[in-house]
């Protein structure tokens, strides 16, 4: 009887937890082009929404008591030479929760808040760093919502040609 | 009862609500690698047979700029086409000389020992250090001065001969 009630509660507590998650929609990696030294390029640009990154939140049936946040961060660029993640910044393009308007939107700072990475902050726990919080959802904040983003990366005048790449986290908590 | 009470408290710690995505970005940063000459002509002027004219041009030089972001090593050779020729005439290399200096900024190995005959072989100029393998955007600065001296008997006319810098690494 004792492990009926544990299996209980553990299949119950799943199911708080079962809508809660974000998804990625992007074309393949986000390739940001062939650049050369001090040029800068905008992926997707400025107001330009074709192909954005998009970042899709699910929190049809979490608890509706907590506060949750979406952080984002990145690892720092590998190469042949050093490259600050300084030089990447994203964008908040477009944000939206589907057919109906959502008042979260309109508590956002500003539909085109732009604000760089900052590596200093990214290690070693990033997710304590304030200023790499992407969106603080408020409690009851509940449905499907979708955050676009756009990239801009310049190149520093003196950078050492070659392949560069890192990886951008995106993790939502609750 | 107590069991269940503390499991009921694991479990909340063990199921805290967490998603994570992640992307991955590329970007490919051009190579550049050139040079640029301040100048495409260089004129002796009129010169008289056995006559010899010094340092030309005679402000500092014809300025060769070297860029490159490949971090690699590099060097800068010097030699000319053609001998000086009008026609079948021709003033031999023997009396066509290079000579020149590096920037101030410069870090690299100069090669030329004051006044060397010009070659129709490539001769090497200038060799990079390694804070010059990637030395863009402000790129390395190298100064060449000419020499020539009229043969006393070379018959009158227009000479020409093309002189180049071949850069490789």
């Amino acid at each position: 009887m004792k492990k009926l009630l544990l299996i209980l509660i553990v299949v119950s507590s799943s199911f708080l937890y079962g809508e809660f998650g974000l998804s990625i929609t992007q074309m393949g990696d986000l390739t940001l082009g062939n650049l050369a030294p001090g040029e800068t390029e905008y992926a997707g640009g400025d107001y330009d929404y074709s192909q954005p990154t998009i970042i899709t939140i699910d929190v049809e049936t979490a608890p509706v008591n907590d506060d949750w946040t979406l952080y984002v961060q990145s690892d720092g660029f590998s190469g042949p030479a050093a490259l600050g993640i300084d030089n990447l910044e994203w964008e908040i393009a477009y944000a939206h929760t589907g057919i109906n308007s959502s008042p979260w939107v309109q508590t956002m700072p500003s539909a085109y808040q732009r604000t760089k990475f900052d590596a200093t902050n990214l290690h070693p726990n990033p997710l304590n760093s304030s200023n790499q919080v992407y969106y603080r959802g408020n409690a009851g904040d509940r449905g499907q919502f979708q955050f676009n983003f756009n990239w801009h990366i310049t190149i520093p005048d003196n950078q050492r040609a070659g392949s560069y790449s890192t990886r951008v986290w995106f993790t939502l908590i609750q | 009862m107590k069991k269940i009470i503390l499991l009921l408290l694991v479990m909340g710690v063990v199921f805290a609500a967490t998603d994570t995505g992640s992307l991955s970005v590329m970007v490919n940063v051009k190579s550049i690698f050139y040079l640029e000459v301040d100048r495409h002509v260089l004129d002796f002027k009129t010169m008289n047979p056995g006559q010899t004219m010094r340092d030309m041009p005679d402000n500092e030089g014809v300025k060769v700029s070297v860029k490159t972001n490949n971090a690699n090593a590099w060097v800068l050779k010097i030699s000319n086409l053609a001998e000086l020729s009008d026609g079948s005439a021709v003033i031999p290399n023997k009396n066509f000389y290079w000579s020149g200096y590096p920037s101030r900024t410069a870090s690299g190995k100069w090669y030329g020992k004051g006044t060397d005959n010009m070659s129709l072989t490539p001769l090497m100029a200038y060799s990079a250090g390694a804070s010059e393998y990637n030395n863009y955007p402000d790129g390395t600065d190298l100064f060449f001065k000419f020499d020539l001296k009229v043969p006393s008997r070379q018959k009158s006319g227009l000479y020409r001969s093309i002189v180049a810098f071949t850069l490789t690494e």
